[in-house]
C-alpha cells in the first residue's frame, strides 16, 4: 500500500466511526476534508450520505485513489465521538506517518464503556425526570421506568437478530401501550398519557429528525430528505404500535 | 415560582441522564445536565415572554446551541457532545402525542392543530441549532475583532 492508499483508509473509516458514533454529517466532511488538506491531498472530492462514504483525492505526485465505506449502524456514543475527534485534531496538526493511522484510529476507539447497570440507571433518571416536567405522579414514574427497562432489554434483544428498526419500533411502542394500559387499570400508575409520553421519548427520533433538517439548510439536501423520509416511517411505526395498542386496551381505562 | 424552580431540576437531571444513555465521559456529565437547566431556564423565560411556539422554540434551541459551542470551545471537544442532552428536554413528546391520539378519536380539527405545532417547534429547534452553528462554525463568536468564547474563558484569541 502507498501513503495515499493508507490516508485515504483512514480518512473513510474515522469519517464512518464518527458517523456512526452520533457526529452530524457537516462535521464529518469538514474532519475528512482537514485531514486530507493537511496530508497536502489534492482535488479532493467527498460524497457523503449516513449510511456511506466516498472520498477520492491525488497525492502530490499525481497519483489518484478513491475509497468507498458503507457505515455500519452503531450506538450514539458521545465519548468515542470526543475521542475520534481529538484524534482528528492531533493528525491535523501533528501529520503522523500514514502508515501508522489504523493504528491510532484502534486506539482512538479504546475509550473506557458504562457498564449496564449505569446505562439503565441513565435511562431511569432521565426517564424519570422526563415523566415529573410533564407533570406525572409519583406512581406514574414508577411506571415509566419499568416500561424503560424492559423496552430497553426488549430493543437490545430485537438489536441481535438485526430486525428492521420500523418493526421493532412498532412491536416496542405497542408493548409500552399495553403495559402503560394495565398499570393504569391496576392503579399503579394514574395518568395514561403522561406515561406513553415519558416512553415515547426513549424512542423518538428527536435528534436524527433535527440532524436532517440541519442537513437541508446545510446544502445536505440529499441526506436531509432521505432522513426525513426514514424518520417518518420510523414515526408512523410508533404511532402504528400505540393505536394498535389503545385500540386494543384502551377500553380498559377509559 | 417553585413549579419553574422543579421543572430546572428535573432538565438538570432529564439531561444527565441522557449524558450517561449517550455515554458522556463522567467528567463532562454535569456540563450536560447544566445545559438542560440553561435550555429549560431560557424555555420557561421565553414562555412568559411570548406565546408563538416558534419563537419560544429557536431562542430556546439557540440558547442550547450556544452553550454547546462555548463549551465545546472550552473543553477542545465537538458540540454534539453537550447539545445532544441539553436539546433533549426540548423534544415535542406531548404535541406528537396529542396528534396521535387526536387521529385515533378521528378529531381531525384538533389532529391538525397539534401536528403544525409540532412540526413548528422542530422547525424552530432546527433552525436555532442551523443558525448557531453556521455563525460560529466560520467565526467562532467573534466579537468585534475579538474571539468571545476565548475571551469568555480568558483565552487569547487566536
Amino acid at each position: 500500500m502507498n501513503d495515499l492508499e493508507y490516508i485515504l483508509d483512514f480518512v473513510v473509516n474515522l469519517g464512518g466511526r464518527m458517523l456512526g458514533t452520533g457526529a452530524n454529517l457537516e462535521r464529518v466532511n469538514d474532519t475528512m476534508n482537514r485531514i486530507c488538506l493537511s496530508y497536502h491531498l489534492k482535488s479532493i472530492s467527498i460524497f457523503s450520505l449516513s449510511k456511506t462514504i466516498i472520498v477520492s483525492a491525488k497525492s502530490s505526485n499525481n497519483i489518484s485513489g478513491t475509497r468507498q465505506i458503507a457505515v455500519s449502524p452503531a450506538v450514539t456514543h458521545l465519548e468515542k465521538l470526543r475521542c475520534l475527534n481529538q484524534l482528528s485534531r492531533k493528525v491535523c496538526t501533528e501529520t503522523p506517518p500514514p502508515h501508522t493511522l489504523a493504528m491510532l484510529l484502534d486506539e482512538a476507539e479504546d475509550v473506557q464503556e458504562y457498564s449496564l447497570p449505569v446505562i439503565i440507571i441513565g435511562y431511569i433518571v432521565a426517564l424519570t425526570s422526563l415523566c415529573g416536567i410533564f407533570g406525572g405522579s409519583i406512581g406514574d414514574m414508577f411506571c415509566a421506568d419499568v416500561i424503560t427497562i424492559i423496552l430497553f432489554f426488549i430493543t437490545r434483544l430485537l438489536n441481535k437478530p438485526n430486525i428492521n428498526h420500523i418493526i421493532s419500533n412498532a412491536l416496542c411502542m405497542w408493548i409500552a401501550g399495553t403495559l402503560a394500559a394495565f398499570f393504569v387499570l391496576a392503579d399503579i400508575g394514574q395518568h395514561f398519557s403522561i406515561i406513553i409520553i415519558t416512553n415515547s421519548m426513549m424512542m423518538l427520533p428527536g435528534i436524527p429528525l433535527v440532524n436532517a433538517v440541519r442537513n437541508i439548510f446545510c446544502s445536505n439536501e440529499m441526506n436531509g430528505i432521505l432522513e426525513i423520509l426514514k424518520i417518518t416511517f420510523e414515526t408512523m411505526a410508533i404511532v402504528a404500535g400505540l393505536c394498535t395498542s389503545i385500540y386494543m386496551f384502551g377500553g380498559l381505562i377509559q | 415560582m417553585i413549579e419553574n424552580a422543579k421543572i430546572i431540576i428535573f432538565s438538570f437531571f432529564a439531561s444527565l441522564g441522557f449524558g450517561i444513555v449517550f455515554r458522556i465521559d463522567k467528567k463532562n456529565l454535569c456540563l450536560a445536565g447544566l445545559g438542560g437547566a440553561i435550555t429549560r431556564c431560557a424555555y420557561i423565560f421565553l414562555l412568559n415572554i411570548t406565546d408563538k411556539v416558534f419563537v419560544y422554540s429557536l431562542f430556546a434551541a439557540m440558547t442550547a446551541a450556544l452553550y454547546a459551542e462555548c463549551m465545546a470551545v472550552w473543553k477542545k471537544m465537538p458540540s454534539t457532545i453537550l447539545l445532544y442532552p441539553s436539546i433533549l428536554p426540548l423534544a415535542p413528546g406531548e404535541l406528537l402525542y396529542n396528534t396521535i391520539v387526536n387521529f385515533i378519536l378521528q378529531d381531525f380539527e384538533k389532529m391538525l392543530y397539534y401536528a403544525r405545532e409540532c412540526a413548528v417547534r422542530v422547525a424552530g429547534i432546527s433552525i436555532g441549532f442551523v443558525l448557531i452553528s453556521t455563525f460560529t462554525y466560520h467565526k467562532r463568536v467573534y466579537y468585534l475583532g475579538k474571539n468571545f468564547v476565548g475571551h469568555l474563558f480568558k483565552k487569547q484569541a487566536r
